[in-house]
């Protein structure tokens, strides 16, 4: 049984003000206009420790949808954003998304922004891909 | 080389928005917007759009106009209630909705203030299926303002009625609380144990003794009148605004309650047994709606960010005292970026497992972090909601049986009338308003001590009459009641046309023999003995001195000691008393002089 969420407010719609709203009740925006989109950022991965030098060749995003996506990676090494890639399908389903692309660091962290919400999604995982040229003692 | 993929999960840390990177951040994420956790450690997207209620709550205006804010939103009975403001009218309203979720329509119970320049927060509680409601502009140290209400639960007001302040400061009469005649300027109202308690208030109707922020005051049992003497202190400073109690919350045993420096717990269960005992003495909360229970803790948002404490310490000692535990070291940046932090929102999701915290980022941005109390990790802080939250509030269902009752009778019987009175009986009739239904029959025996009724007789449905007998002779009355699929309706009686008298005679009890009565020195006055033989041994024993009943006592006894201020002589006599017998003729008199 779902127990109701209600947020009272002093918001305007309609023309008409002190309305209130019951809350979490379908995957849009809260409000119309404004941007609802998930976004996810992981912490620096040091597969060489700290100052370890690796190559890094993807990340990838695996979730399931239920109704495609649309979803854009970004990886960043020793904190700068590499060249992003966006993925969109209407695919519902178990999905695997794999941005590939060559970079020599230490650190690894990547971020996924979606550029829509069509239906709900569950994360898998969120991995990188990556080999160690000389490491350094964690 | 040899290329390995790792992953960056699972993500069991949640959210840490502030950490040295050199510390293993495995299963952490840096943000995480729009998520919540669902089954075992899944991230999934949160539902996000704001379902708005097809309700607009209309001011008293002639030309009625919805109100500009709602303030406040809960259960009450087995509905809800939602308080607005209108900065039109600069009133606060309270309406009433016997749907729960709010699709349909509801009743306009009143104003509750008037001439109000802002939206206050309100606190309310609930009790015996009553609405109190307070607020933290009710009082402060330069006036009292506006008086905490008091809602029937049926009453409404119109035509510039509003509804009637709750009166406390009464005072103990025989340990029986009696009504007050002070109107209670709380800040904050909540049910606890059976009792009501208040806050911010002390006495009279002047700021002076009136604003007491730092005092609580709780109700006896069942929502009793408030008493002037039953009160308790939580800050150290009197009338101090900086030692004000904003807020309360219950976390299982434990009424906890938070001011601006501290954080008190209260457990016990009436006024001899309530015991304080402070928690949290350096962050205390941010404002009287940044606190929240969620089953056996109560968590709070403090100026660092949250905190929870658990109702009941590890330990079943429950004089030990539980931990002001510290939850907000993964959420630091968001914390620092708060403003406004009196308006911050706590409630509990309990589809979700969250705790939400709604707060002003700035820039108009108004959003949420969310607490997941399960997993114990943070999650968001989400999009910007696009609106200013007053108010967040949960109202479950009320689940009721799907099963639909019978039908009651339709009517109690009437026209009762008795007859045919006998040495040991009589007929009783009457007329039945449902022919379906039963009738009980009760019966009550006018005796020295009085005769409890009892159900005599359940007459099937469609008669109309029955049949005492047996009956001892004595006065009696009798009742009726219909019932039907296990309802009943009013009782019916005892009227003069059901009481009456058997016609036959008691039998009369033999008298006590053998009285003697001796007296001894006794202080103040002398002591005389009296005892006797009883006769019949189930009777009582009535004693009279000098003509004059003294006393009746039990069932065989055959003594009885008294002192007497009489002087001289004195005569005693005893007389059998019991149910169903004439009392027996007095026994022979027993002298005895007094010096």
């Amino acid at each position: 049984m779902s127990v109701p969420l209600y947020l009272g407010s002093n918001q305007v719609v309609n023309g008409n003000p002190g309305t209130f709203f019951l809350y979490g009740y379908a995957f849009l925006p809260p409000v119309a206009g404004q941007p609802y989109l998930p976004f996810l950022a992981t912490w620096d991965a040091t597969p060489g420790g700290q100052s370890g030098v690796c190559i890094f060749r993807a990340i990838t995003l695996t979730f399931s949808c239920t109704n495609g996506y649309n979803i854009t990676l970004t990886p960043l090494v020793d904190g700068v954003a590499l060249a992003s890639q966006s993925f969109n399908s209407v695919a519902a389903g178990e999905q695997k998304l794999e941005h590939q692309f060559i970079a020599r660091g230490s650190r690894i962290s990547a971020l996924a922004q979606w550029n829509t919400l069509p239906g709900g999604f569950r994360i898998r995982d969120f991995t990188h891909t990556s080999g160690v040229l000389r490491s350094f003692p964690k | 080389m040899t290329l390995q993929t790792t992953s960056f999960g699972p993500f069991t840390r949640g959210v840490i928005d502030s950490a040295n990177p050199a510390v293993e951040m495995t299963g952490a994420l840096r943000h995480a917007r729009e998520f919540y956790m669902a089954g075992m450690q899944e991230l999934a997207v949160r539902p996000g759009l704001l379902q708005l209620l097809p309700v607009l709550l209309l001011d008293d205006q002639t030309a009625r106009q919805p109100v500009t804010t709602v303030v406040y939103i809960g259960p009450f009975q087995s509905g809800a209630v939602v308080i607005g403001y209108s900065s039109i009218t600069q009133k606060t309203y309270l309406y009433y909705f016997s749907d729960p979720t709010f699709q349909s329509g509801y009743l306009t119970v009143g104003p509750i203030w008037t001439g109000m320049s802002v939206a206050p927060d309100v606190q309310v509680a609930e009790g015996l299926g009553e609405l109190y409601i307070a607020h933290t502009l009710a009082a402060d140290q330069n006036g009292l303002y506006w008086n905490t209400a008091f809602w029937d639960g049926v009453s409404t007001f119109t035509g510039g009625a509003q509804l009637p302040p709750l009166l406390v400061n009464g005072t103990y009469v025989n340990g029986i609380p009696t009504a007050g005649t002070d109107v209670a300027y709380f800040l904050g109202v909540i049910a606890f144990e059976t009792a009501l308690w208040g806050w911010g208030y002390g006495s009279g109707n002047t700021a002076a003794n009136g604003f007491r922020p730092e005092l609580i005051k709780f109700s006896p049992p069942d929502f009793g009148l408030f008493q002037g003497t039953d009160s308790i202190t939580l800050g150290d400073e009197v009338r101090s605004i900086r030692q004000r109690v904003l807020g309360g919350a219950l976390a299982g045993e434990a009424l906890v309650l938070a001011g601006t420096e501290f954080v008190t717990r209260i457990t016990g269960f009436g006024r001899n047994s309530w015991y304080k005992q402070p928690v949290d003495r350096s962050y205390g909360a941010v404002g009287p709606k940044a606190i929240c229970s969620v089953g056996d803790a109560v968590y709070y948002w403090s100026p660092r960010g949250l905190m929870r404490i658990q109702g009941a310490p590890a330990s079943t000692a429950s004089y030990q005292l539980p931990r002001a535990e510290v939850l907000f070291d993964s959420t630091v940046a968001t914390a620092a970026a708060q403003v406004n932090p009196e308006k911050t929102i706590l409630v509990f999701d309990p589809d979700r497992d969250q705790v939400l915290v709604f707060y002003d980022a700035g820039r108009g941005v108004r959003q949420f972090l969310a607490y997941d109390t399960r997993r114990n990790v943070y999650l968001g802080p989400d999009s910007d909601i696009g609106f200013v939250v007053y108010c967040a509030n949960t109202v479950r269902p009320v689940i009721n049986s799907a099963g639909t009752p019978g039908i009651g009778p339709s009517g109690p019987p009437s026209n009762l009338q008795t007859s045919a009175i006998t040495t040991g009986g009589a007929t009783a009739t009457w007329t039945n308003a449902d022919p379906l239904a039963n009738t009980i029959i009760s019966l009550s025996q006018s005796l020295i001590n009085g005769g409890a009724p009892f159900v005599y007789q359940i007459v099937p449905a469609g008669t109309t009459t029955v049949t005492f007998s047996g009956l001892i002779p004595g006065t009696y009355s009798w009742t009726a009641q219909a019932s039907r699929n296990g309802q009943v309706s009013a009782i019916v009686g005892p009227t003069t046309a059901t009481m009456f008298t058997t016609l036959g005679t008691l039998a009369q009890l033999p008298p006590p023999t053998n009285v003697v009565a001796t007296v001894q020195p006794g202080s103040p006055n002398p002591i005389i003995g009296i005892t006797w033989m009883n006769s019949d041994p189930s009777a009582f024993t009535a004693i009279f001195i000098n003509g004059g009943f003294l006393v009746q006592v039990g069932q065989g006894l055959a003594s009885y000691v008294t002192q007497t201020t009489d002087r001289g002589t004195i005569g005693i006599t005893c007389q059998a008393v019991a149910d169903g017998f004439r009392p027996s003729v007095l026994s022979a008199v027993a002298s005895v002089t007094i010096p």
